[in-house]
């Protein structure tokens, strides 16, 4: 990658790196203040939903035998019968100091357990992302290059066919082929990087489709400008002309795309860890759902917004590397 | 290109390098759900059992021919009035941890269980226990209470270290679990893996078994492609059609050990339709259940010719004079005086197995007959709620339910058809009420003459099959596959393994 120019213009010089400047930490601190009140949407939006779906708590844990005295025990034991603005305001309260309350499905803390959730989903959609910038960046490279060739259709199907396709079906066919016929990779679980390969692959497929097309019509149109046919008049390789000037001029609505990816990724995680056996936070989300659990509801949520939001912080943050034009002044 | 190429060598070179093959002392399990939590007194999912119950064991064991059998209780007697019931516990036994396993033990697990369990409504009845020596424990019911034995079965009842107990706190239990059992708890990481290890010094002897590993695979694909591919040993909750596929793969055999879930779509007597008992009556004639266990299940499902379980105790299929006529079934809508009989069914897609094209099918044969059946489905939350409400606020017309014999008896199937059980303090959403029924349910529980209670379940079997507050379907098969090798595996009816003390690998 290209060095960056000096200090952005305006910006005052400083002991920063030239690409920080004090109005991009003005800009991070802004923005991480503006998902303060956005967070506080989200709980009060899921603990309302999850309130509003039909079904109990105390009566699914309390099962087939429930009579109504264990549901009732239940439904005190867990304070469910408190006005919901008084649930409400003890929620809040334990969020503020760290504490997401206690599953109610298990009766063990929230926090610590989605931590380690948290972490497995957050390592399956690094992995995914990096398999899907892989093969999606490369595709649409390879596809701008050789436009209308048969290399070109052939990348564009298989972008296609990686969009549409539901990873519960392309996860199995990968299992299928990998684990059953080939013996090459587990069929799910974790344990090795090994058990890594195959939801990542599975995931990542899914993202690679659409950021395929989005760098083959970025590139198309930054190949066609005066500096690319300047750059190789000059006689520079075709492949530095391509990779330094053209693809890195075509990247940032990629990068926009590689962002709102990785959120798409954390919810199509819940398909995949299902598939594979993976104890994420997708799965955790899932069974919390279908328990009616709603402190691990909540905090899951929460944890995936906080994680939407860093995430298109980050995005907004590389604009500013990737284009200094894009930087705040 | 070029890094491209080298990305995925990598990611090959990865992939083939050696996994150690699982040693053949190492028993790898696949099952649809983690345990919830590692203590059997808050546990709940029928199948979890089969975990759990590696580690701390029950008092009496229920076999898949439904008898009970005596287990860390020896033996018990019954005083003549039928309120006590004296407990003796087999003598020599020690918890993992060096503590004796004795009467006293055996009073605070009780307790343990009456106050933690979802299923403590099973020992409802106890009045007072009482340590009479140190392997007597003296417990007094309300009433006499002729199935106490078989209750005792209910496989959430099982002992813990009593000392563990006071020692990690009753909410930590679940961290460090010490049992009685032929298996010791090693690790259990939240929805990774649970991990067992051989106690060498087991009362029955040493496991052949050095370990066991339990891991969720919720997708049913998924999990049957772990099996093939070798990643796991045993697998549960295989659909009926993929059984047959498993079965032809010579490296795998299916199992399916009987099982206690019964189906059943209770009528709300309450309201129209079902008011009339001969549109309940219709309603059953019209439908084929042995071709629903032939099409759909593909054999490993039984029709049931009584509410309870099949081959559970007082069961008799002698009373179903109804059996599948349609002819018959019209002619009762006729007589019944009502024209386009339209009600509604509630049901969970997903809860029990394949109820989805039981549902449609039962669509199809009321058609037939001039039924028209609209069905609502909804997710198992709402349902329960749903169908909790009390009989003047119940709406459901129709819902379609799992139920089951608890204890291998009949009478914990169809107890809840006793009006004392309307929802929502019971189960009998079917809002029915039968005095005599009433009266012979309190007999058959109290008495101490074992033929003349055994001629009241006949009795209730027979008043239940003329009156259908429920149209009785099938029993739900529980179907295992395994590795070939894998034997002596001992399942119990509640879709569940009884114990892998036997267990081994065939070289």
């Amino acid at each position: 990658m290209a060095p960056n120019p000096p200090a952005a213009r305006g910006a005052p010089a400083g002991p920063w790196h030239p690409s920080i400047s004090l109005a991009m930490l003005r800009l991070i601190a802004g923005r991480l203040a503006t998902g303060i009140p956005t967070l506080l949407a989200v709980s009060i939006c899921v603990f309302a939903i999850v309130r509003l779906i039909p079904g109990d708590p105390a009566r699914l844990l309390a099962g087939d035998f429930a009579t109504d005295q264990i549901v009732d025990d239940l439904r005190a034991r867990w304070r469910l019968n408190d006005p919901l603005p008084v649930q409400y305001a003890a929620y809040l309260g334990g969020v503020l100091h760290g504490d997401l309350g206690r599953s109610i499905a298990t009766s063990t803390p929230v926090l610590p357990e989605l931590t380690e959730r948290f972490l497995r989903t957050l390592q399956l959609a690094v992995a995914a992302i990096v398999v899907a910038a892989a093969i999606g960046i490369g595709a649409g490279l390879v596809s701008a290059v050789r436009r209308a060739t048969i290399i070109d259709h052939l990348a564009t199907a298989l972008a296609l066919t990686g969009v549409s396709t539901p990873i519960f079906w392309s996860g199995l066919i990968l299992i299928l082929l990998f684990s059953v016929t080939l013996e090459w990779l587990p069929a799910g679980g974790t344990g090795s990087p090994r058990h890594l390969v195959l939801p990542a692959v599975s995931l990542g497929l899914f993202g690679a489709g659409v950021l395929a097309r989005q760098t083959r019509s970025g590139m198309l149109e930054v190949l066609g400008q005066d500096f690319v046919r300047t750059a190789r008049a000059k006689g520079l390789p075709e492949r530095l002309v391509v990779i330094k000037h053209a693809l890195k001029n075509a990247l940032i609505p990629v990068v926009t795309v590689l962002g709102d990816q990785f959120g798409r990724l954390l919810g199509g995680a819940i398909l995949t860890e299902t598939v594979f056996s993976w104890p994420g936070m997708g799965r955790y989300l899932i069974d919390a759902i279908s328990q009616r659990d709603y402190p691990a509801v909540q905090g899951a949520i929460l944890v995936f917004a906080a994680a939407v939001v860093l995430i298109n912080l980050l995005v907004d943050v590389s604009y500013g590397v990737l284009d200094p034009r894009v930087r705040p002044e | 290109m070029r890094w491209l190429v080298v990305a995925l060598a990598a990611v090959m070179v990865v992939a083939v390098v050696g996994t150690a093959p699982a040693s053949k002392d190492t028993l790898v399990i696949g099952m649809p759900t983690d345990v919830p939590i590692f203590d059997t007194h808050k546990a709940t999912g029928l199948h979890n059992g089969s975990i759990l119950n590696q580690v701390s064991e029950p008092l009496v064991r229920l076999t898949t021919e439904g008898k009970i059998v005596p287990w860390l209780v020896e033996s018990w007697e019954q005083s003549k009035d039928g309120k006590t019931w004296t407990l003796h516990t087999r003598k020599g036994i020690k918890f993992t941890d060096g503590t004796p396993f004795n009467a006293e033990a055996l009073r605070f697990n009780l307790e343990r269980f009456r106050r933690l369990s979802i299923g403590k409504a099973t020992l409802a009845m106890v009045k007072t226990m009482e340590v009479a020596g140190e392997h007597d424990l003296k417990i007094t019911t309300e009433a006499p209470f002729a199935p106490f034995i078989n209750s005792l079965g209910y496989h959430w009842i099982v002992v813990y270290s009593p000392t563990q107990i006071q020692k990690v706190g009753d909410d930590n239990l679940h961290t460090a679990p010490v049992g009685t059992g032929p298996f010791k708890f090693v690790h259990h990481k939240r929805g990774q893996e649970v991990r067992l290890e051989a106690n060498d010094q087991y009362w029955g002897g040493k496991p052949k078994l050095r370990a066991i590993v339990s891991r969720p695979y919720p997708d049913q694909g998924a999990r049957m492609l772990a099996l093939e591919s070798g990643d796991v040993d045993l697998i549960f909750h295989v659909p009926p059609q993929e059984a047959a596929r498993l079965a032809k793969i010579s490296a795998l055999a299916v199992s399916t050990p009987p099982s206690a879930r019964v189906i059943w779509i209770y009528l709300n007597t309450q309201r129209d339709p079902f008011k009339d008992k001969r549109v309940r009556q219709a309603i059953y004639l019209a439908i084929d259940r042995e071709a629903i266990v032939k099409n759909i299940f593909a054999g490993t499902a039984k029709a049931l010719h009584s509410p309870g379980p099949v081959g559970s105790y007082g069961y008799t299929d002698k009373y179903d004079t109804l059996g599948y006529n349609p002819e018959r079934a019209k002619q009762l809508l006729k007589d019944s005086g009502l024209s386009n009989v339209t009600f509604t069914l509630h049901h969970s897609p997903g809860r029990y197995l394949l109820s989805g094209q039981v549902v449609e099918a039962i669509q199809g044969y009321l058609k037939q007959v001039g039924v028209t059946m609209r069905v609502t489905d909804l997710e198992w939350g709402a349902l329960s709620q749903l169908t909790a409400q009390p009989v003047e606020k119940n709406q459901a017309q129709a819902v379609l339910f799992g139920w089951r014999s608890v204890n291998g008896d009949i009478d914990s199937a169809i107890q809840d058809f006793g009006s004392a059980f309307w929802r929502p303090k019971g189960n009998n959403g079917s809002f029915w009420k039968r005095e005599e029924y009433d009266r012979l349910l309190t007999f058959e529980q109290g008495t101490l003459d074992g033929k003349k209670r055994l001629e009241a379940l006949y009795r209730m079997q027979e008043i239940l099959m003329d009156e259908m507050p429920a149209l009785w379907l099938y029993g739900e098969p529980q179907i295992w596959a395994a590795k070939r090798t894998l034997k002596g595996v001992e399942w119990n009816p509640l879709e569940s393994i009884q114990s892998l003390h036997a267990a081994y690998f065939e070289d």
